[in-house]
């Protein structure tokens, strides 16, 4: 041991380096975010709670029951019952997502050619009750208003919303006027 | 004869004191609630969030809540992520040795429901086994939505009665 | 003499002790039986099992776009990488080639992933052994980085950001600007984690000397990763098979020399700094173009120009990838690993033309890790192996899948 490093070692030389880091950083402003009484903003996009677009003009849903979005989900927790096909209309009977099987992953927002499901910045939702966030075709639409009272940005839609790497023109029909009108 | 106002409710104050009148409910779910200790309990992914809200950003510490190691001295657990059944008789003797009243918490979609996880090797929620008091939704929820959940356990220990006597 | 009988009257006995599968320092729900003498562990047991999900089985019911979102959940600290060694297993299976574009932006955030689980495990490790500061630091730049992948797909953890043939989104102007923020702010912090451990001589003393395993030995237990470049092993899939971009960019391996917790944890703060550097070349060589391959797969796995099934079917045999009537992939089997944060992380798939994979295998880095436990803290004192279980910087769910 040579001499500077028992200097060192007797004065607590590099205890006391890390002592002037903390004092250093203590007298720098604080990162807490106080969240009820602050929240920092969520980045557009974020994966929420889940919505069912309400048409402004008939102030039903958009889904035509194609059934794409039951498919591709990994947890199976989209359960969609329809009347029709065979050459007619489907008719949407009963959507149902149960929120607490979900994961967030946004396929079902991804593949819907309808741009009918959605996945908005809503994230607190906790419950009580297990039952209350197992949602129904009319508490979708409720969360879309909801949303829609909330959301300052402009126009409704979301870049996540759409499949990636497509071009607009080649999209369905659905979500490519959901993209040129904004909603 | 002294003034009194009712400040909330159940809630009084002496005109021109410091003295306050409330029930004894009142005083000790107060207590309770300003100072909620959960166990460390990580099991899967959410964990890592609940680190994350326990961390210097979101910090755990301005709502009392100070983790604790050992369920002898703990208020509530937070089960946060997958449960398994090999996982599940664990959980269950953890919680039977926290003292009464005991709160858990159910965290993230595998802890709620399963989640992803239907298979042979997942228990399909903790409320198959353990009373859950809040539901967290989100794979995994972000801290905030730790925070809501917490207030809402907050909420609920401050609307209980008589749990504070040992004659309940 | 009489000490040895004094001994004898004492009966002396080794004692087993169980640590976990609660316990605030094994890293969430791994076991271990511990056989001490005294303080001194004699054998030490590991127990896996205990966050076992079944995630290999439950892909063999998924489309392969599906079983992504699963990968995630693999090991939830590095997800992104997960879904990116997925991503490339069946980009291999099929032949599809994702453009430059999107080689770079998995590369760049991969690395990002690198940094943000590194920094979980210096946290952890260093609040195991018992300095607390080193943990809120890391928490501070990590928030950073999570908020980063927020902006970026709109998830902090569980991003499921790449796809076959590509990446799931474009990133914008504002990322680049914060990440060239990030690599500018990051290496000043990474000397502040070092002034708190590297010259403390609490650290020194917890992590100079324990766990040591040769350079031999760390091969033939088939460590990988940070853990076998401790041992001064210079093995590194970006460098031996190298993926995405990672041909194209300039980086060091370090290396360690002793093989002890010490080296390895000089290894992964090095690696922090390469890391920097990748993310650097990244964003200056980032290319134009597309970010998503033209023979990429729909999420559903339905063949081009394929007219969908009409009819009111019921839901599964509506979808064609499960049916045999397509040959949606060449038959066959393939192993195709990444270098994950905390090793080799490993894809075996096997193939029969169907959509969704008929086996999957995952050759996960934890599992092995786990096994050399009890190989590192013989001999050692029961404290060090909380040292031991943090520098091989296991996630359970990774090795119990």
């Amino acid at each position: 041991m040579t001499f500077k490093e028992l200097v060192k070692k007797a004065l607590f030389l590099e205890i006391l380096s890390g002592l002037a880091l903390t004092l250093k950083v203590f007298l720098k402003k604080p990162v807490t975010i106080r969240y009820p009484h602050e929240k920092r903003p969520v980045s557009p996009g974020f994966r929420g709670r889940h919505a069912m677009v309400r048409e402004s003009e008939t102030g039903k849903e958009r889904c035509v029951a194609c059934m794409k979005c039951a498919m591709v989900c990994p947890s199976q927790c989209i359960y969609i019952k329809y009347n029709g096909g065979d050459g007619t209309p489907r008719e949407l009977v009963k959507y149902e997502i149960e929120a607490y099987r979900c994961i967030y992953c946004g396929y079902c927002v991804e593949v819907c050619p309808m741009n009918a499901i959605v996945l908005t910045e809503h994230y607190e939702y906790s419950s009580y009750k297990r039952e209350d966030n197992y949602f129904d075709k009319e508490r979708l639409l409720l969360n879309w208003d909801e949303h829609v009272k909330t959301f300052k940005g402009k126009g409704y839609f979301n870049k996540f919303w759409s499949p990636p790497g497509i071009d607009i023109k080649r999209l369905p029909v659905g979500k490519r006027e959901s993209i040129n009108t904004g909603k | 004869m002294t003034e009194i106002t009712e400040r909330q409710q159940d809630f009084k104050q002496i005109k021109g004191t410091n003295a306050f009148i409330t029930t004894i409910d009142k005083v000790v779910n107060w207590g309770r609630a300003g100072s909620l200790w959960p166990m460390t309990f990580g099991l899967a992914c959410c964990a890592i969030e609940m680190m994350s809200a326990g961390a210097a950003h979101y910090d755990f510490d301005r709502f009392g809540i100070l983790f604790r190691a050992s369920p002898r001295q703990s208020d509530c657990i937070i089960i946060a992520g997958t449960v398994t059944y090999k996982m599940a008789p664990v959980i269950r003797k953890v919680y039977d040795q926290m003292p009464e009243p005991r709160y858990v918490l159910a965290v993230g979609s595998c802890a709620c429901s399963g989640g992803i996880f239907n298979t042979y090797s997942t228990v399909q929620g903790v409320d198959t086994f353990l009373p859950v008091d809040v539901y967290i939704p989100g794979c995994p929820p972000r801290p905030e939505a730790f925070f809501e959940g917490l207030m809402k356990l907050q909420e609920k220990i401050k609307r209980e009665e008589f749990k504070w006597s040992r004659w309940r | 003499m009489e000490q040895v009988e004094i001994e004898k009257d004492l009966h002396t006995q080794e004692l087993t002790l169980n640590m976990g599968p609660q316990h605030p320092a094994t890293h969430g729900v791994l076991r271990l039986v511990l056989e001490l003498d005294g303080e001194v562990v004699k054998r030490c047991t590991p127990h896996v099992g205990y966050l076992h999900r079944g995630i290999e089985k439950l892909s063999e019911y998924r489309a392969y776009p599906s079983v992504m979102p699963m990968t995630d959940r693999l090991d939830y600290i590095s997800s992104m990488i997960n879904n990116i060694g997925y991503c490339i297993a069946v980009e291999r299976l099929m032949g599809i080639e994702p453009p430059p574009r999107a080689k770079y932006i998995r590369t760049l955030l991969s690395e990002l992933t690198r940094i943000s689980s590194h920094l979980l495990w210096l946290a952890t490790h260093a609040l195991d052994i018992g300095a607390m500061t080193v943990f809120l630091y890391c928490f501070r730049e990590r928030e950073w980085l999570l908020n980063m992948f927020e902006m970026v797909i709109g998830a902090r953890l569980t991003v499921s950001y790449p796809r076959i043939g590509g990446v799931r989104s474009d990133i914008d102007d504002d990322f680049i600007k914060e990440s060239i923020k990030f690599i500018d702010e990051f290496p000043s912090r990474i000397d502040e984690y070092e002034t708190l451990l590297d010259q403390n001589r609490i650290w020194l003393q917890r992590t100079k000397g324990i766990g040591v395993i040769s350079t031999k030995e760390a091969v033939r237990w088939g460590l990988t990763g940070p853990t076998l470049r401790g041992s001064g092993v210079n093995y590194d899939i970006r460098k031996k098979v190298p993926y995405d971009a990672y041909d194209e960019v300039e980086f060091d391996v370090p290396l360690g020399k002793n093989g002890d917790v010490y080296d390895r944890y000089r290894c992964r703060m090095e690696e922090l700094r390469q890391s920097v550097r990748i993310i650097k070349q990244c964003i200056e060589r980032m290319p134009d173009g597309k970010i998503l391959s033209d023979d990429a797969p729909d999420l559903d796995m339905n063949p081009k120009g394929h007219k969908r099934l009409v009819g009111n079917m019921s839901l599964w045999s509506a979808n064609i990838a499960f049916t045999n009537e397509y040959t949606l992939t060449p038959k066959g089997e393939l192993y195709s690993a990444v270098e994950a944060p905390k090793g080799e992380l490993g894809f075996y798939i096997v193939s029969d033309g169907t959509g969704k994979p008929y086996r999957m295998r995952l050759r996960s880095p934890s599992f092995v890790h786990a096994s050399v436990i009890p190989r590192l803290c013989q001999g050692h004192m029961i404290a060090d192996v909380i040292a031991v279980i943090g520098t091989i910087d296991i996630v359970m769910g990774e090795c119990d899948r």
